[in-house]
């Protein structure tokens, strides 16, 4: 038999689970997405992987893939599960060496004139092509310790 | 070397991403904003109804506990030990 007591006490801690639950800042939704879709990209086609933002993993197809996909699915974790601050920031930690890397790789890119792939062109160009790695993986850095913080 | 080449941009990440966690755990900077705060009172108020429960349980237990150093059959007890028919 169903206990209406039990019921909306059950009720009432849910509800105030849910608002303990952290905020989900729309910089990772982003990301995660972005992964995924490099994910699927790699898994069509493995030239993808040459890309400015992802040449300086030395990885295979396959554990590029399983990178991509893990560091996703870590990273949704602390929006579906209380977790504390030091999981919380230790889940974010991949998809942050993901987003460094792309940064850095960049940075390479601008410094040297040359795309992932080989291509050459000039600094400026590459600066105004890639900016928007460094951007990202600013505002990720931003998104993470707050969210850690907000814990 | 160490760290060849093609692997140091990768370890460089690593390193940052190592460091930003490290700032991120031990970083008080978010502690007392009224967002924070507010969620650790539901923290705590989630906690103190557990507790409070558990407490309720561990009472009962104790009740029983006494009434049978007391030499008293808890109600339960009575039952199971009654005569059939």
């Amino acid at each position: 038999m169903c206990n209406m007591g039990t019921f909306w006490l059950e009720a009432l801690r849910a509800y105030r689970i849910q608002r303990i639950s952290v905020r989900f800042p729309l910089i990772l939704k982003l990301i995660i997405w972005k992964h995924l879709v490099w994910a699927a990209c790699i898994f069509f086609d493995t030239s993808a992987m040459h890309i400015t933002a992802f040449a300086s993993m030395p990885l295979s197809g396959i554990a590029s893939i399983g990178i991509l996909v893990g560091s996703s699915c870590l990273a949704l974790v602390p929006f579906y599960v209380l977790v504390s601050r030091t999981v919380m920031a230790m889940l974010f930690v991949p998809q942050s060496v993901l987003m460094y890397v792309s940064a850095l790789g960049a940075l390479r890119a601008v410094l040297t004139g040359t795309y992932g792939d080989g291509v050459q062109h000039p600094h400026l160009f590459i600066l105004a092509d890639q900016c928007i790695y460094g951007l990202l993986a600013y505002y990720h850095t931003i998104a993470v310790v707050k969210n850690a913080q907000e814990r | 070397m160490l760290i060849q080449e093609s692997q140091l941009v990768p370890f460089a990440a690593l390193v940052i991403a190592i460091g930003t966690f490290v700032y991120a755990v031990r970083s008080k900077a978010g502690d007392n904003t009224i967002h924070n705060l507010e969620r650790r009172i539901d923290e705590l108020q989630v906690k103190e109804q557990r507790c409070s429960e558990r407490l309720a349980a561990l009472e009962l237990l104790n009740q029983e506990l006494l009434l049978r150093l007391a030499g008293i059959r808890p109600m339960g007890d009575m039952k199971r030990h009654e005569p059939h028919g």
